[in-house]
């Protein structure tokens, strides 16, 4: 257990455990884009910012997700210059995202300008790499990650082509904060559209439902060393 | 298609071993001058990394080239020491004389034309790298002589 201030008050924390994750314990809102609990931080969306000192030093700002409780600190999740700062960022964002819902709703609980001072890029995505992080930490595919970097940084496939890796599961589609990779699905073919992956489904041999990309059945089989006929019924009829 | 022997080569030099894969590329793009796709691919089977990885080192360093590149590397230093002694000028003489902009290359397959943000001797700018030998303190007006250099064989008048 470590012994910080959090907000003027004395709270423990588990070892290892973020300020984020500990303020969210304590019940204390911290926005954030970019995290989920099940991949490793990388404090890429810079929402969740706190200022933290360590043994009366000099106050700094950092992201909540990737700053791990020591035993001394003292962190401000609600000060002035906090909000200032999301605030600039949040502006930053919707810029390059304009009028995107998440972004907007996040401006409302703030007092963040709607229309940003900075000039409107009409991106769609933010670069968390949160569906990079997913595909490679949660689904082992590896399919997607960045390219370039810099100014122009952006997420896909190798060499941002389509990505022969991808399985169509669609983890990347429901873990996008920005709501920015579509999924389009009909009884032949599934395609992630952001990326350009179009997958021919396979049908259940019991009920016909079309209910996973050939692809993914066969790297499962190859992943999990499963008997070549599981995965010719849907889980439905499995049962 | 592109002959991979000297990538086997290369990848076994470093025993397979998968945080080589930076020093493996560059080996790579020594031996053909840029990074072949199938030199990328054969990679990415040999040592088991996603070709993901691969893409995107390849894309993040300056250094490496996707497109083949000429048999000259000509790299104009535009870092801020080159910059205000004139290095713009400099880039825009050799574009002139190539016929060619900034990373491209020429038809003959001679020359490459490449900036950098610093090469890290600025009190020589402005500065010009060809296959790595620098050519400092660089006026406009010698910029046909330094290239003449490269432009024959060695040894032939």
């Amino acid at each position: 257990m470590v012994e910080i201030t959090l907000n003027g008050k004395k709270v423990e924390a588990r070892d290892g455990e973020t300020i984020l994750d500990l303020a969210t314990r304590e019940g204390i809102h911290i926005p954030t884009l970019c995290h989920h609990p099940a991949v490793e931080p990388t404090g890429a969306c810079r929402m969740c910012l706190v200022e933290f000192s360590m043994n009366n030093g000099p106050k700094k700002i950092t992201s909540s997700c990737t700053l791990v409780a020591e035993p001394g600190m003292v962190v401000e999740t609600d000060s002035e210059r906090v909000h200032k700062n999301r605030k600039s960022v949040l502006e930053l964002l919707m810029a390059r995202v304009p009028g995107n819902p998440e972004l907007e709703k996040l401006a409302k609980e703030s007092d963040a300008r709607l229309a940003p001072r900075f000039p409107e890029m009409k991106e769609d995505c933010i670069l968390c790499g949160l569906c990079a992080r997913v595909c490679e930490e949660v689904v082992g595919a590896k399919a997607i990650f960045f390219t370039n970097r810099g100014t122009e940084l952006d997420v896909g496939g190798p060499f941002l082509e389509s990505p022969e890796d991808c399985i169509g599961c669609g983890a990347c589609v429901y873990v996008c904060p920005m709501d920015c990779i579509k999924m389009e699905q009909n009884a032949e073919t599934r395609k992630i559209v952001k990326w350009d992956r179009e997958l021919p489904m396979r049908k259940c041999e019991v009920c016909g439902y079309p209910f996973m990309p050939n692809f993914q059945v066969l790297r499962f089989k190859k992943w999990a060393d499963m008997p070549g006929d599981y995965f010719k019924i849907c889980a439905d009829c499995r049962k | 298609m592109v002959d991979l022997t000297a990538v086997d080569k290369i990848i076994e030099g470093y025993h397979g071993d998968k945080t080589a894969i930076l020093a493996i590329l560059q080996d790579i793009q020594a031996v053909y001058n840029y990074l072949p796709r199938e030199a990328m691919m054969r990679v990415v089977e040999k040592l088991q990394v996603s070709t993901t990885q691969v893409s995107s080192l390849a894309t993040f360093f300056h250094a490496f080239s996707l497109k083949p590149r000429g048999k000259n590397i000509v790299t104009v230093c535009m870092g801020t020491a080159c910059h205000v002694r004139g290095a713009p000028r400099v880039l825009d003489e050799i574009e002139r004389q190539m016929g060619v902009k900034n990373q491209e290359t020429t038809p003959d397959g001679l020359f490459t034309v490449e900036t950098v943000n610093c090469v890290g001797a600025c009190a020589l700018g402005p500065l010009v790298m060809v296959n790595g030998n620098y050519h400092g303190n660089i006026a406009t007006s010698e910029v046909t002589e330094v290239l003449d250099q490269y432009r024959k064989p060695a040894g032939q008048a």
